[in-house]
């Protein structure tokens, strides 16, 4: 008993000395940095434990973006290597376990907003979300794909492509198949949107869907018809109408045809394209959404 | 041949061994380790949780079969327990055949117990997951990944009883079981990534191919992706393969255990 | 033809250094040659003579350099002969998990014996080694000797006719020496050979027929334990008393002059109180075989 008893102030002795190497003991700098792992070396280092080690990868992954997310680093944030670094990261871990969905979801819904000045981290993004997407059949992949198209690439058609793929798959949201024909009449693509809409409109059987799609096709098919009449009207004065009611005039069309939305088509000037001041959403309600 | 004698001294001995309930305690205790692990991940925590814990099941088979096999059959030398056994009518190859299948036993209800805990564990895991997509648990890909883990246990235990014979030293003998097992691992993505890459001389390819085709594979029965990812399918032909090619194998060892053992000195 | 037949055996254990360099070799049979028969044969020598090297030869546990071994008029690799044959090697060990019957079950289970016929045949063992009430208890709990004569009853469980114990007494108290010599007496009168390695030589000189003494890996004796008896007798030790006289005589005199020295006592008013032989005991002769061997090595 007693023995223990010193063997306990022993220890409770110690402890100053502890503290006090402990403040003199040399350190490392505490930022974490991000580094770049290699497939080939996670694989060997952790035979039959392919899984275990992504799903270590990713909450290394997730602990450093956090720490981004929330200025933990208060003076700094990643740099453009270090987000490049952990997109490679993002592919190692696909590359470990094909299947695993978090990561790619990760890479699509946060990291393109962090790179978007940089075009070549966002293909390199795209390249691995739709990678994924050969095994992991979830709309979610060829929908931020195609996002990413549209919004920071400024590629309107390879959106829409990517954004039709999603909208077919399973569990997309129906508001995806509206969204897709109006990408590609917004870019000029106004015969492809028809078709597409078509084609939703074959296949959709929900019926608020189905009306929508009509009302849709309505608008494109006056788009066209627009569009036609100009081509006309060009050709035959070899320039721009100035306004709608110009090929009125000119006998071209017998009037401006009305548009389902309630908006008003108009000239672009730019490019000599019809469009509408509705934009393809219904001007009073809102139901569907960019 | 006789092997049933000594396969059930053997297996009697192993169930009560500390070993046996210390693993599947342990087996237990890394459920929780899964769980905890899988609560700092973003996302889908069950698949992570699914992950650990199939590892760990997997791994602990493998280590219980290695340490079973080779520490038993070690100790039936060591202790002059074989000169009680071989005193009697029984063929040396009954004696390694007998070791052999003893452990076979063992490591099947080592795999059956395993197999509920794992699986009341993930199923516990999931079933209290707060998560917006469920992670569906397929209760028989857990099942048939414990059969694989089982054929797996028993292919190993063959290793174990030839090691166990055929080195001087128990640790020697358990370090080159282990490090065997691993290596059977590795071998698969060694072999993807030397041929695939473009630095590796034909004649180290060649090499590489050669260990492939000659060298146990284990990676073989890791299905644990196919348990864990239910977008995997696998076919019956590859259960049915993965079989034939453990059994087929395991005999070669067993074969080579009991030349070497006919030819030792006790 | 004698049960057991050892003919001219020779090994040599070969000690591969590390890397195999150097190798060093030890001869531990230098030719040994014995015949068991219906008998209780005691094979005695100092520690490191070879004894239990010869046993694992015969039970082929080690092959020898040469030599010829038939148990039953059949070579020992043939595995049916072990049916006949009880064996306990030196210090036995068993899995201290298991009971003492699932120890016995396993026997059972190598010969073949019937469930039915078990129970009664182990309690007869157990008996005859005063262990009955302890089969259901894990052999971890037994005491070394309780190990001991429980392996041993275990190898009379297929009533082998000829049975080879390694140093069955060594390790054991006396009582447990006693109850191991009076089984061992029993089956001789059974007519079974019991063929037994020790180096207790009281025990030896009680209970053999015959002994063979082993030194250095060559048979020095092999006789029967009357014949060398005799045969080491020096003389003999007689205690007279004079007619009348309360004092005793102790007189020695040499083996062809006892007779005479009797008849001289008898006539000279002489009462003889006893007459014993003055030997050699086994020991003293072990001690000197080993000496000499010293001696010449
Ligand atoms: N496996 C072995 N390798 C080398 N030497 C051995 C081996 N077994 C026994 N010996 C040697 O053989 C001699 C005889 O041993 P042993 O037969 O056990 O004697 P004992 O008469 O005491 O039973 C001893 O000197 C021992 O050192
Ligand atoms: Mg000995």
């Amino acid at each position: 008993m007693k023995r223990l008893l010193v063997a306990f102030l022993l220890v409770v002795v110690s402890i100053p000395f502890m503290l006090k190497a402990d403040k003199s003991k040399p350190r490392v700098n505490e930022v974490a940095p991000v580094l770049p792992y290699s497939y080939s070396q996670v694989l060997l280092s952790s035979p039959g434990l392919r899984s275990p080690a992504a799903d270590l990868l990713f909450m290394n992954l997730c602990y450093l973006t956090g720490n981004d997310v929330f200025n933990r680093w208060k003076e700094r944030k990643f740099t453009e290597e270090e987000w490049k670094r952990l997109i490679e990261n993002v592919e190692v871990i696909e590359k470990l376990d094909p299947y695993y969905f978090d990561p790619l979801y990760y890479l699509g819904s946060y990291v393109p907003w962090k790179v978007e000045k940089n075009r070549e981290l966002l293909l390199k993004i795209n390249s691995i979300l739709l990678h994924g997407n050969q095994m992991i059949k979830d709309w979610r992949l060829p929908f931020f794909v195609g996002f990413n198209y549209f919004y920071f690439l400024n590629d309107k058609v390879k959106g829409a492509k990517y954004l039709k793929i999603a909208s077919q798959m399973k569990g997309a949201p129906f508001y995806l198949k509206l969204l897709v024909p109006r990408l590609y009449a917004e870019s000029g693509k106004i015969d492809l949107a028809i078709a597409v809409t078509y084609e939703e409109l074959k296949r959709t059987e929900e019926g608020a869907v189905k009306k929508e799609l009509k009302r849709r096709l309505k608008a494109l098919l006056a788009i066209k018809e627009l569009d036609r009449a100009i081509r006309i009207y060009r050709n035959r004065f070899g320039k721009c109408p100035s306004s709608l009611q110009d090929l009125v005039k000119s006998g071209i069309i017998r009037a401006i045809p009305e548009d389902p939305y309630g908006g008003k088509f108009y000239i672009e000037k730019k490019n000599c394209t019809v469009w509408t001041t509705s934009n393809l959403r219904p001007v009073k309600k809102s139901t569907s959404s960019r | 041949m006789n092997p049933f004698p000594v396969a059930k001294i053997t297996f009697k001995e192993l169930l009560k061994e500390k070993s046996f309930i210390g693993l599947l305690t342990l087996e237990v205790f890394l459920l929780f380790v899964s769980k905890l692990i899988s609560n700092v991940v973003a996302g889908d925590t069950v698949k992570v949780a699914m992950d650990f814990a199939l590892s760990f099941f997997f791994f602990t088979v493998a280590l219980y079969s290695v340490f079973v096999s080779v520490g038993s059959t070690f100790r039936d030398v060591s202790d002059r327990v074989v000169y009680l056994i071989l005193s009697k009518p029984l063929k040396r190859s009954d004696y390694v055949l007998g070791k052999f299948l003893g452990c076979a036993v063992a490591v099947a209800i080592f795999v059956f117990f395993s197999f509920f805990i794992v699986t009341s564990g993930i199923l516990v895991i999931s079933g209290t997951a707060n998560l917006y997509v469920p992670h569906v648990v397929v209760v028989e890909r857990v099942f048939l990944l414990s059969l694989l883990v089982f054929l797996m246990g028993v292919f190993l235990s063959a290793f174990g009883v030839l090691f166990a014979i055929l080195f001087t030293s128990q640790v020697l003998a358990l370090i080159s079981a282990i490090f065997l097992f691993l290596a059977g691992l590795e071998l698969s993505p060694v072999k993807e990534l030397v041929v695939s890459s473009k630095y590796v001389s034909p004649v180290n390819k060649l090499i590489v191919q050669i260990a492939y085709y000659l060298f146990p594979n284990f990676s073989l029965f890791d299905v644990k992706d196919y348990v864990v990812h239910l977008a995997v399918k696998v076919s019956p032909l590859f259960f049915a393969s993965v079989f034939i090619y453990s059994l087929i194998y395991t005999s070669a060892v067993l074969l080579v255990a009991t030349y070497l053992f006919d030819r030792r000195e006790l | 033809m004698g049960v057991l037949v050892v003919n001219n055996l020779r090994k040599t254990f070969k000690k591969n250094s590390l890397l195999g360099f150097k190798k060093e070799e030890k001869k531990v049979l230098k030719g040994i040659s014995f015949e068991v028969f219906e008998e209780i044969f005691g094979f005695i020598g100092p520690n490191g003579a070879g004894k239990t090297t010869t046993i694992k030869v015969i039970m082929d546990f080690v092959k020898p350099d040469s030599g010829e071994i038939l148990i039953f008029g059949k070579p020992n690799s043939d595995i049916s002969v072990k049916q006949n044959l009880g064996f306990l090697p030196e210090r036995p060990y068993i899995y201290g998990s298991i009971t003492g019957k699932e120890y016995l079950d396993f026997c059972a289970d190598v010969y073949g014996i019937p469930y039915y016929e078990r129970k009664r045949k182990f309690a007869e063992l157990l008996e005859l080694v005063n262990l009955t009430g302890v089969e259901e208890q894990p052999i971890s709990s037994y005491s070394k000797g309780m190990v001991q004569r429980l392996l041993f009853a275990s190898t009379l469980i297929n009533d082998p006719d000829l049975l080879i114990l390694d140093e069955p007494m060594s390790g054991l108290d006396p009582v447990g020496r006693n109850i191991i010599a009076s089984v061992m007496k029993m089956l001789k009168e059974k007519g079974k050979a019991v063929f037994y390695s020790s180096h207790i030589i009281q025990d030896v000189e009680r209970l053999s027929d015959r002994v063979a003494i082993i030194v250095d890996g060559k048979i020095k004796l092999l006789d029967s334990v009357a014949n060398i008896v005799q045969e080491f007798l020096r003389g003999y030790v007689i205690t007279v008393r004079k007619r009348g006289s309360s004092s005793l005589e102790v007189l020695k005199v040499g083996v062809d002059e006892l007779w005479q020295l009797l008849e001289r006592l008898k006539s000279e008013g002489y009462e003889i109180i006893s007459v014993e032989p003055d030997r050699l005991s086994l020991e003293e002769i072990l001690v000197s075989y080993i000496q000499e061997n010293r001696r010449a090595g």
